[in-house]
């Protein structure tokens, strides 16, 4: 009677992990503190930024796939932006196209500097 | 109809003359029929609840005083306002915060207390008090807190194809159909941005235009205006007049003159850059998907997403509502939200109390069925049969009765029904085994012979059933929030018990009369191999008094070292087990001055950990504000947590019907990569699991107080990061003493201002439009079903940090620009910080989760610490019930401990009147005071079965566990009442007192032992309940024991007692 109680349904089957083709991407990689302004803030290259749902911020390349990364950004120039908030300053930027470029996608990356 | 025999001369006893009126009468079928009807009308109209529900009312009071510091709140608002509110009736609890420029105080009434009430009450007594608030305080914010706010559908709406004004429009305008489901109440959108008008202003093109903050303020206040001013009358019409003009769009704001420049005018435009859109991202909700998401999955692990909330009705039942609010869903799915957005449904409290419920149906029914298997086994089928066909009959009664009082079907209304399976079965089984006794007999008149056999063994049955309803109506009386959750169990139980004797006098004999068949052959089967031995050992022990006094001593020794078992932590002691839920939450607060996306860091970082794990379907993240609230975070103060160090992640699970994996072993899993997470980013993470029952601030808390803040403050510290961070399984340790956060004060010197006219009151206006921005209005964008506010902001960029202080100007009457850095300097200073109040008392909580285990053990770790050892140099005093004193630096100890000791000490009190209340009907019945002793004796008999049950499953004696025991009291009492009635009757027919003892024992072993069978295995599919298994435990060992001992403790007790009476007055002990 116990074991009656116990047992359980079957759940439904799970969907199968979305399989991203692999894409090649230039990287940057930030460094300190070449990539420092004179107030301390981080400065990346402005075609890194992207919008993901209208929300402003980079593709970080964190364990092999590109993951969004909010950023709160400040006096935007000709190449560079300053990040006031939300990097490190040691993270790996993935450089555009963002087309095919999901949160978790497989990124080979390939550095640009 | 001809009426039932001659009846014997003495008159009928009421159960006699129940079973004479219904024992013929055609009532009785419709009786049977009006009872199946009620209970499935019953059964589909009562509301479902997962849990009681539980009526707290409480409120959040919020003042504003701008510029006060946390101290100047405490003593100007929260101090007095504190002192009113308890002064009022009903209050249980007020808990005060004075923060920079605001205090709040949170009001907690007692739990039961009117809502509405109370509520009027508050507000009248705020009201009619704000003259004693200090000059400059804003009207106060009133926000009631109430179970009925707490969202029981929640749908997120997802995708990266929208941004986040697009998304919260599509959100609203899909909540704006789903309020039109039946039932609804609160409803709203969380996530997303609200739609606004920027006008982000530039410096330097405003120094150009020779244009101050303050004009653009006053010109587009002044441009969005339109005001009904009266009407025209001619042609004998008269036509209403509207005066001014609305800006309407974000390019009509552009398009505002703000000054003339060189004789041309500079438009918004010129100067700003207006945008119609999200504005400053100040709250992140995402959801994400884990490895048993089971629709098509996205190809992002993550989305924004906008989560629509919709609360219910009072009193609507959740399951409906849910229903009507999904269903209309499905129809919006295609014409009103595009396919590309992601739908789910997070919260579904419907189908939760419904799967709960249906669930214990289900356990219901598999009672029922062993407790019908072992009547055949015992009486015969068709004996079986008649008392089978009255146990859906009084579940039915019950449930109608509980239906038309008001009650809910929920979890704990279930559990009660099932508990008082057990014991509602016995009323039939008694009646129909007396009938079937009285049927041996050849030739007899079948109506009268079962109105006599009810008769026979109505008062002792009616007895019975009053004892255990006494031993369950005292359960009533459990105050605080563990009162109304355990409340339908001494409210269904003694309803149940009333209804099976009704039906075991009046259907159960109408059925017997019709189908109950005796053999002749009953009666004379011989005694069976049980009663040998029974007979065998209790000659054995009434022939020798020194067996006997072993005997009888063994049992006390016996009984001694259970009752030690819990002094050696062989059985623990706990308020309620965790449950298994389908979902929990993840609390973040990151550290004083971290920003949002420091926040959405950690908690992007919980989400990368959680959806790791192979039972979680979704996860909504979200970072700046917290995500819909349920009913433990509403008490736990939820709704005040917002800004940028706040986040959360509420983890979605398969559901648990569909998983063989708890949600605590789930938990307990994912711990440690979260606690690693906390230790590297320093941020705050706390696992919530909501309770079973009442919920806490904090399971282990420690609330410090004394005379002096500081000090209470650095010993709040010393507990956090010694005492408490170094005891076992303790984790999430926290306290309210915040971090160090800086502020920078931006000091006006007044010598230079005053030289220039400038005022410091002109400085902190424009510095408050240069950081925060200010609001100016809103547009008036037709379509909109949210307000749009126009904000005047100075772009983020040229606002970073205190150096761009130089490119904002003031203008003095003379027309004269003046940067602000030229007046001003930047102070940096640490942030004043918040003062907690509990009570009108100072007070620091440092709080605790526990990782596992019960948080009493810990807590008296903690307590024999503090009594030897001094915390920052002082010797804490330690209370745990009462207030401590306000002279010294103390303690009190609060959290669950603090509710294991109030549920313990009622149900301990509730016990002890029960036991009370069970002597007095039993000296009323006996006419004596010591035979209801003897009777009683095998209450305590219990315990050597509870206390060993629970040691033997590793579980914990928890509330429910003592909620048995009361229950044990009555059952095991009805036992020996039949024993000690049938010695009684046997003596009275002139048996000797040893032959007697035998004989009744012998007599009542079936019987017993069937009773006893019925309330173990109807009760055992409670075991696997993580909340009630103690309860079943408690039934099932307490049961055993107390019967298998019963069974010679009492007849050897009444022994000793009568020869002891003989002796010494020979003529009382023949009339007993």
């Amino acid at each position: 009677m116990l074991a009656l109680a116990a047992c359980t349904r079957t759940p439904p089957k799970p969907a199968p992990r979305a399989v991203l083709p692999t894409l090649t991407r230039a990287v940057v990689t930030l460094k300190r503190p070449a990539d420092v302004d004179r107030h301390g803030d981080i400065r990346i290259p402005r075609r890194a930024i992207t919008r993901f749902g209208g929300w402003p911020g980079v593709f970080v390349l964190e364990h092999g796939r590109a993951r969004f990364r909010l950023l709160k950004i400040g006096r935007v120039g000709r190449r560079t932006a300053v990040v006031l908030s939300g990097l490190s300053g040691d993270e790996t930027l993935i450089l555009p196209p963002f087309r095919a470029v999901d949160d978790g996608s497989p990124v080979h990356p390939v550095n640009a500097r | 109809m001809p009426a039932p025999g001659p009846l014997p001369e003495e008159p009928l006893n009421i159960s006699g003359r129940l079973t004479r009126y219904f024992i013929e009468s055609k009532l009785t079928i419709l009786i049977i029929i009006a009872a199946l009807a009620a209970g499935f009308l019953a059964l589909h109209l009562t509301p479902r609840t997962e849990n009681p529900q539980i009526v707290v009312p409480a409120a959040n009071i919020l003042i504003r005083k701008p510029g006060a510091s946390p101290r100047e709140i405490k003593n100007l608002v929260v101090d007095p306002l504190e002192a009113i509110l308890r002064g009022m009736r009903g209050i249980h609890h007020t808990y005060g915060t004075a923060f920079d420029s605001l205090g709040v105080v949170t009001v907690k009434f007692k739990v039961g207390e009117n809502r509405v009430a109370s509520l009027v009450r508050l507000y009248n007594k705020i009201m009619s008090n704000m003259s004693r608030m200090p000059p400059g305080t804003a009207q106060p914010v009133i926000q009631p807190l109430d179970v009925n706010q707490v969202p029981i559908v929640t749908i997120s709406l997802a995708t990266r194809r929208l941004n986040g004004v697009a998304l919260r429009d599509l959100a609203v305008r899909v909540l704006h159909h789903l309020r039109r489901a039946p039932g609804t109440s609160l409803a709203y959108v969380i996530g997303g941005q609200r739609r606004k008008i920027d006008v982000i202003l530039d410096p330097r093109l405003m120094r150009r235009y020779d244009v101050t903050l303050r004009t653009v303020q006053g010109v587009v206040e002044a441009a969005n205006v339109d005001i009904p001013s009266g009407h025209f009358t001619h042609h004998n019409r008269r036509t209403t007049v509207h005066a001014g003009d609305m800006l309407r769009s974000a390019r009509e704001v552009g398009d505002t003159v703000v000054s003339l420049y060189a004789h041309k005018p500079v438009y918004l435009h010129d100067i700003a850059t207006v945008v119609d859109g999200g504005g400053r991202i100040k709250t992140v909700h995402a959801i994400g998907f884990g490895r048993a998401y089971a629709k098509p999955r996205p190809r992002d692990l993550e989305l924004p997403e906008a989560t629509i909330a919709i609360a219910k009705r009072a009193g609507t039942n959740a399951v409906t509502v849910a229903d009507a609010v999904l269903h209309k869903l499905r129809a919006l799915e295609g014409p009103v939200i595009p396919h590309f957005v992601h739908v789910n449904v997070t919260r579904n409290d419907g189908q939760r109390a419904n799967s709960a419920v249906n669930t214990l149906i289900e356990h219901l029914f598999i009672a029922v069925t062993t407790v019908v298997v072992l009547l055949v086994l015992f009486l015969g089928w068709r004996a079986a049969a008649i008392v089978t066909v009255t146990i859906p009959l009084i579940l039915f009664v019950t449930l109608a009765i509980a239906y038309l009082g008001g009650q809910t079907i929920n979890r704990i209304t279930l559990f009660a029904l099932i508990l008082a399976l057990g014991l509602l079965v016995d009323d039939s089984i008694v009646v129909i085994e007396n009938i079937f006794r009285h049927y041996a007999k050849p030739g007899i008149d079948r109506a009268r012979e079962a109105i006599l056999a009810v008769n026979e063994v109505g008062r002792p049955t009616n007895l019975a059933t009053l004892a255990v309803i006494v031993a369950f109506l005292p359960m009533l009386s459990v105050t605080g929030m563990m009162g109304p959750y355990m409340a339908p169990i001494p409210k269904n139980v003694p309803i149940a018990m009333i209804s099976s004797l009704f039906v075991a006098y009046t259907v159960a004999p109408w059925a017997a009369r019709l189908w109950l068949r005796a053999h002749p052959t009953a009666e004379n089967t011989g005694p069976g191999f049980l009663q040998r031995g029974y007979e065998r050992i209790m000659r054995a022990l009434l022939s020798r008094a020194l067996t006997r006094g072993g005997f009888l001593l063994t049992i006390v020794l016996l009984l001694a070292a259970v009752l030690a078992m819990p002094v050696f932590r062989l059985v623990n002691f706990k308020m309620l087990p965790r449950n298994n839920n389908n979902s929990f939450d993840i609390t973040v607060r990151t550290h004083a001055g971290s920003t949002l996306e420091d926040t959405q860091r950690v908690v992007e970082a919980l989400g990368n950990i959680v959806r790791r794990d192979h039972y979680v379907t979704t996860y909504d993240l979200s970072a700046g504000a917290m995500g819909a609230v349920n009913f433990s975070g509403l008490l736990r103060g939820a709704t005040l947590k917002h800004g940028p160090t706040v986040g959360e992640v509420q983890v979605h699970l398969v559901r648990k019907s569909e998983r063989s994996v708890s949600s605590i072993t789930i938990v307990r899993r994912l711990r440690p990569a979260v606690t690693r997470l906390a230790r590297r980013t320093g941020a705050m993470i706390k696992i919530v699991q909501h309770p079973p029952g009442p919920p806490v601030r904090a399971t282990v808390m420690a609330e410090v107080f004394g005379p002096r803040y500081h000090k209470v403050e650095r010993i709040a510290n010393d507990l956090r990061y010694g005492l408490f961070a170094h005891t076992r399984h303790l984790v999430g340790v926290d306290s309210t003493v915040p971090h160090r956060s800086r502020q920078d004060t931006v000091e006006v010197n007044r010598r230079l201002a005053a030289n220039d006219g400038v005022s410091p009151g002109d400085v902190a206006q424009t510095l408050k439009t240069f950081l925060a921005g200010i609001s100016d209005g809103t547009a008036h964008i037709p379509h909109a079903k949210e307000p749009v506010p126009i904000r005047l902001r100075v772009r983020t960029a040229d606002r970073a940090g205190p150096y761009d202080l130089g490119r904002v100007f003031v203008t003095n009457p003379e027309g004269k620009e003046i940067p602000l850095s030229a007046l001003t300097r930047v102070v940096r200073k640490t942030a004043p910080r918040p003062i907690y109040q509990k009570d009108g008392r100072d007070v620091v909580y440092v709080t605790a989760g526990m990782s596992h285990g019960s948080p009493v053990y810990a807590v008296l770790h903690m307590w024999e610490y503090l009594k030897h050892h001094t915390v920052d140099g002082v010797h804490l005093k330690q209370d745990f019930m009462q207030d401590p004193s306000s002279l010294h630096y103390g303690l009190r100890w609060s959290g669950e401990m603090r509710l294991t000791l109030n549920v313990f000490r009622d149900l301990g009190s509730a016990f002890g009147v029960a036991i009370g209340l069970i002597y007095m009907i039993l000296v009323g019945y006996y006419r004596s005071f010591m035979i209801p002793l003897i009777v009683m004796g095998s209450i305590p008999l219990t315990i050597i079965g509870v206390f060993p049950g629970h040691a033997l499953l590793h579980q914990f004696f928890t509330a429910t566990s003592m909620i048995g025991v009361i229950a044990l009291a009555g059952i095991v009492v009805r036992n020996s009442l039949l024993l000690i009635d049938f010695i009684l009757d046997y003596r009275r027919a002139g048996h000797p007192l040893t032959e007697a003892v035998i004989q009744a024992g012998m007599v009542r072993l079936r019987p017993i032992m069937l009773t006893a069978l019925a309330i173990m295995l109807g009760t055992a599919i409670m075991i696997v309940d993580p909340v009630f298994g103690g309860l079943a435990i408690s039934l099932i060992f307490g049961t055993l024991a107390s019967t298998v001992l019963t069974l010679f403790v009492i007849p050897l007790g009444y022994f000793g007692y009568a020869r002891f009476a003989e002796r010494h007055q020979p003529d009382k002990a023949s009339r007993d």
